[in-house]
């Protein structure tokens, strides 16, 4: 599949970075693989997932954000998104969701 | 990223000024003559439009759209129909192999670019 | 086209007819409904859709035909005791007229397309569930529709709302996808993207609480829905373009920009008078709503009729959110330009009131008018014949100027009723072309004597009949082209109509040239029906008028209009009703001609007035051929009935002796020669009194079996004068011939 997620837990941090494509041909292993990493997270209060190398991203995508907000809200477990790439922020900007995220994002210089 | 478009007509002429509007436009372009050919063209790649003509020789529109629909890679690509005011039927045939817009012909490139930008991703 | 000219003149005949026919189907089952099981009530509300059927389908109103075809085919059944008769039954054919008069409403105002499918199929539906034959069906069927709504209803009721709609200068889309959107292929983004291209994404929000949690969530289905400020200077429709491909899996509603309601509601205030337009179509017209958003209003409206009916509450059956309500509440459109359009429609129904110039008038109260006037003329004679008494010049200058008026009045009163034949003729023209169409059949229809006037009523009356002459026609009369090649005939069939007075009655004639009727098969299927016995001995004409009995349709099929039963014997009930009387001539292979005789009740003829004895007679100008001296060496009056006129046999009769009239014999009678039909006779009469314009009035029922009158008129003296029926007397002295042998003739 075109997209790759590795994760490591680091003083009650879980670092996810996912690369590649979050798309509705990569939702389902995605938010498979996502899952499995917060079902085995241990003595963690936070997430943090870098999307810095996510070069695509559509509706099924940004869903599987949704949800993992969704979830990690659940578990008391607050959820970052940092280093949003391009494709991240346009569809953000777009969805106008910037706030139920609550990240701060790095606005893309212009060109 | 440029996205890049599959345009397939055996007529040489919509593929040209298909072609042209399109790259115009900031798009990559690919085409094929058939469904078949298309097919061919479609692996290895990663397409994220295709605009079919219905009516080709080797392999028609319709059998394209359902053999498109089959592949894990490219089951959920928007699928834009070139389809005459005429054919009725096979625009319904087209929309039920999963091809849910269509441009009728004779068009303007104009339109196929909205229509185009109604179904790409950004 | 001209023909289809006649059309807009002929609709409100249309649709006065089928109101009529309403109200009588509303009392038969209103009747019915208070538990009064009689075949005649229910044969009435039959003959009602059936008539419904037949002139809607002139007019091409093909819903109304497809609805009243299926309600008629029940109610068949109901007749033949297939389906029984209970209250809830009869109310839910109540439901049925209250829909088809909804649809004849509908034709009123103009609608071409009707929004009432919906509606009447879901009648039809119910009326499906007292047929033994689909009740099983229909149940399962039922099951899953009920389940199919209460999702729609949820899906609906999750649109998210807002209070503070068009504060802005924006327009407002909402957007619910379904869930498969993205397995088509699309993606909301990429049409938000789109709008970017043409105007500027304000605001936008995401509503993502209906992205279910981890176990439920199916990642290839869209969870999304939005609510959209956008700005851009376009029209509704162009907004609307933007979600074409996507419609079917999107609900969108979109919402005009508060500038842009100004402008709308300038655009209803400038829309032209001169059309009376629905609420829809007026916010369609000035581009607020779009086709689509008015279709998904009505199938919401219909919805929630129907939710009304389900409850059963009696109270709020029948009550429907007003479209305008809907439009609102759905976001369609913003209040304050639904209420700027009602303004104008009511703006519009006032202006309409003003403008239509035809009135309906109660045939009652024309009756009554035309009943005062002719007490008039005799008034106004008896005043002249005074002021000539008192041979005062002014005052018979005066009074004959009054005469005169009042003259003017009487044929103005009259014409009031009459109308031309032709605007009823040329309707057929549509029947024609549209029953040919789907045969193998070239037909053409002529008409004659378009201009012979008549009563209106009558000209209303006749349509049916003529529908259904016509019909038989074209199905049965006029063979398929091979067939008339094979028989050396012009390969385009005739019918021709023609109407025309004749002696004191209107003919009407319906003839074609097809291939006639065959009177053997017509005796044998009537023996078989047990009509006449097998051994009787018939005439041909009596053959023929078999055809007239009801049980006895040849047809083998039925089709939409003839051959169910209800065919020449309703012609014949209806002429019955009007005191008419049918004729029919046919030639096997040539063609058939049916002859319809009408009285010209309550019309004006020329008249030629009679005297015998005391009293006056009025014969028919038209019947009228010749007058000739009575000489007793023309006849022996004692043994014979019969003159020779020029080598004619002329039977005669004797109006005296006919009458028993008394009073002073004239030393000089007069033979008044008449026709009527072929035949001509002789009247004998003491005076001949000369011409005079008659105002036939239709003789109370009491007179109406006297032999030989048709009706009676007021001369200017007050004197009653009784009209002669010519066709009858005709067939009383054919009589009288047959059983003397005329002498001459060997």
């Amino acid at each position: 599949m075109d997209f790759e997620i590795s994760h490591r837990s680091q003083k009650g941090v879980c670092h996810i970075r996912i690369s590649g494509e979050m798309s509705i041909y990569t939702a389902l292993e995605l938010k498979n693989k996502l899952l499995d990493i917060f079902y085995h997270i241990t003595e963690v209060h936070s997430i943090e997932i870098n999307l810095s190398e996510v070069d695509e991203i559509d509706t099924a995508g940004f869903q599987i954000l949704v949800l993992m907000k969704n979830e990690t809200a659940r578990r008391h477990i607050a959820l970052h998104l940092v280093a949003h790439s391009n494709a991240v922020l346009e569809i953000f900007s777009l969805f106008n969701v910037e706030n139920f995220f609550g990240d701060p994002l790095v606005l893309p210089e212009t060109a | 990223m440029k996205k890049l478009i599959l345009i397939v007509d055996d007529s040489p002429s919509i593929r040209q000024v298909v072609g042209i509007a399109l790259k115009g436009a900031g798009y990559d372009v690919i085409d094929a003559v058939d469904g078949k050919d298309a097919l061919s063209k479609m692996t290895g790649q990663k397409i994220h439009l295709i605009i079919s003509d219905v009516n080709m020789p080797n392999m028609d529109g319709i059998t394209f759209v359902k053999e498109v629909k089959k592949l894990p890679r490219y089951k959920f690509t928007p699928i834009i129909m070139l389809t005459t005011e005429s054919q009725a039927d096979k625009k319904k045939q087209a929309q039920e192999a999963g091809a849910k817009a269509w441009i009728v012909k004779p068009f303007q490139p104009p339109q196929m670019l909205a229509a185009v930008s109604k179904l790409i991703l950004p | 086209m001209q023909e289809d000219g006649w059309i807009d003149e002929s609709r409100q005949t249309f649709i006065t007819e089928s109101q009529d026919l309403l109200v009588e189907m509303e009392n038969a089952l209103s009747v019915m409904s208070e538990g009064e099981d009689d075949e005649e009530l229910l044969n009435a509300v039959f003959r009602a859709a059936h008539t419904i059927k037949g002139s809607s389908g002139l007019f091409g109103f093909d819903h109304i035909v497809n609805f009243t075809h299926q309600l008629e085919t029940f109610l068949d059944k109901m007749r033949n005791k297939e389906i029984t008769v209970t209250p809830h039954l009869v109310q839910l054919l109540l439901s049925c007229r209250d829909h088809l008069e909804a649809l004849v409403e509908e034709v009123a105002e103009g609608v071409t397309k009707t929004t009432l499918e919906d509606a009447g199929n879901t009648l039809l539906e119910g009326l499906a569930l007292f047929d033994p034959e689909t009740k099983k069906q229909a149940d399962n069927d039922d099951n899953d529709k009920g389940k199919l709504l209460n999702e729609r209803v949820e899906n609906s009721a999750s649109v998210t709302r807002s209070d503070s709609q068009v504060e802005t200068d924006d327009w407002l889309i909402y957007l619910k996808f379904s869930e498969n959107v993205l397995r088509n292929g699309m993606d909301p983004l990429s049409f938000l993207r789109y709008l970017q291209t043409i105007g500027t994404l304000v605001n936008v929000t995401t509503i993502l609480h209906n992205i279910p949690d981890a176990e439920h969530i199916d990642v290839e289905s869209c969870y999304l829905s939005f609510q959209i400020s956008f700005h851009g200077d376009v029209e509704k429709q162009m907004v609307e373009n933007a979600f074409e491909f996507v419609e079917d899996d999107c609900d969108v509603h979109i919402i005009a920009p508060h500038s842009k309601l100004k402008h709308y509601v300038a655009l209803i205030d400038n829309l032209s008078e001169d059309k009376e337009l629905r609420l829809g179509e007026i916010l369609l017209e000035v581009g607020l709503l779009t086709e689509k958003e008015l279709q998904h209003a009505l199938i919401l409206q219909e919805r929630s009729k129907q939710e009304h009916l389900d409850t059963k509450d009696e109270e709020e059956h029948g009550s429907v959110l007003p479209i305008g309500e809907i439009l609102i509440e759905e976001r369609i459109v913003p209040e304050e330009t639904v209420n700027s359009a009602l303004k104008k429609q009511q703006i519009l129904k006032e202006k309409k009131v003003q403008e239509n110039r035809s009135i309906r008038i109660d045939a009652g109260r024309l009756d009554d008018l035309i009943n005062l006037v002719g007490e008039l003329v005799i008034a106004g004679a008896g005043s002249s014949m005074l002021a000539q008494q008192i041979n005062n010049e002014a005052l018979i200058e005066s009074t004959s100027v009054v005469s005169r008026l009042i003259e003017e009045i009487r044929d103005t009163a009259l014409h009031l009723r009459m109308v031309p034949i032709g605007e009823t003729f040329r309707r057929f023209h549509r029947v024609v072309r549209e029953v040919t169409q789907n045969m193998d059949k070239s037909v053409e229809l002529l008409i004659e004597g378009a201009d012979t006037e008549l009563d209106k009523t009558v000209a209303e009356k006749i349509v049916d009949p003529l529908t259904h002459m016509i019909r038989n026609s074209l199905d049965h009369g006029i063979e398929e082209t091979p067939a008339r090649k094979k028989a050396e005939k012009r390969e385009t069939g005739q019918i021709i109509l023609n109407a025309f007075y004749d002696s004191g009655s209107i003919i009407i004639e319906v003839s074609d040239d097809g291939r006639g009727v065959d009177k053997e098969k017509v005796l044998a299927k009537a023996i078989q029906n047990g009509l006449v016995n097998s051994g009787q001995d018939l005439t041909d004409k009596e053959i023929l008028r078999l055809i007239l009995e009801p049980g006895l349709s040849t047809a083998a099929k039925v089709s939409d209009l003839s051959g169910r039963g209800v065919g020449m014997d309703v012609v014949k009930r209806n002429l019955e009703s009007l005191r008419g009387s049918v004729e029919i001539e046919s030639t096997l292979g040539e063609g058939t001609c049916i002859r319809m005789r009408l009285p010209l009740t309550l019309s004006i003829i020329d008249g030629f007035l009679l005297g015998v004895g005391n009293a006056t007679y009025v014969v028919p100008l038209d019947s009228v051929v010749e007058c000739i001296e009575y000489t007793d060496t023309s006849v022996d009056r004692s043994n014979a009935h019969y003159i020779n006129l020029r080598g004619e046999v002329l039977p005669f009769i004797c109006l005296r002796e006919f009458f028993a009239e008394e009073g002073g014999i004239s030393q000089r009678e007069n033979i008044i020669v008449v026709q009527g039909g072929e035949q001509k006779i002789g009247l004998v009469v003491d005076r001949l009194l000369g011409e005079f314009q008659t105002v036939i009035k239709p003789l109370s029922s009491i007179f109406s079996r006297l032999s030989g009158i048709s009706g009676s008129t007021i001369l200017g003296s007050g004197e009653v004068a009784m009209i002669l029926d010519v066709a009858a007397l005709v067939e009383q002295a054919g009589k009288v011939v047959q059983k003397e042998k005329p002498l001459y003739l060997h």
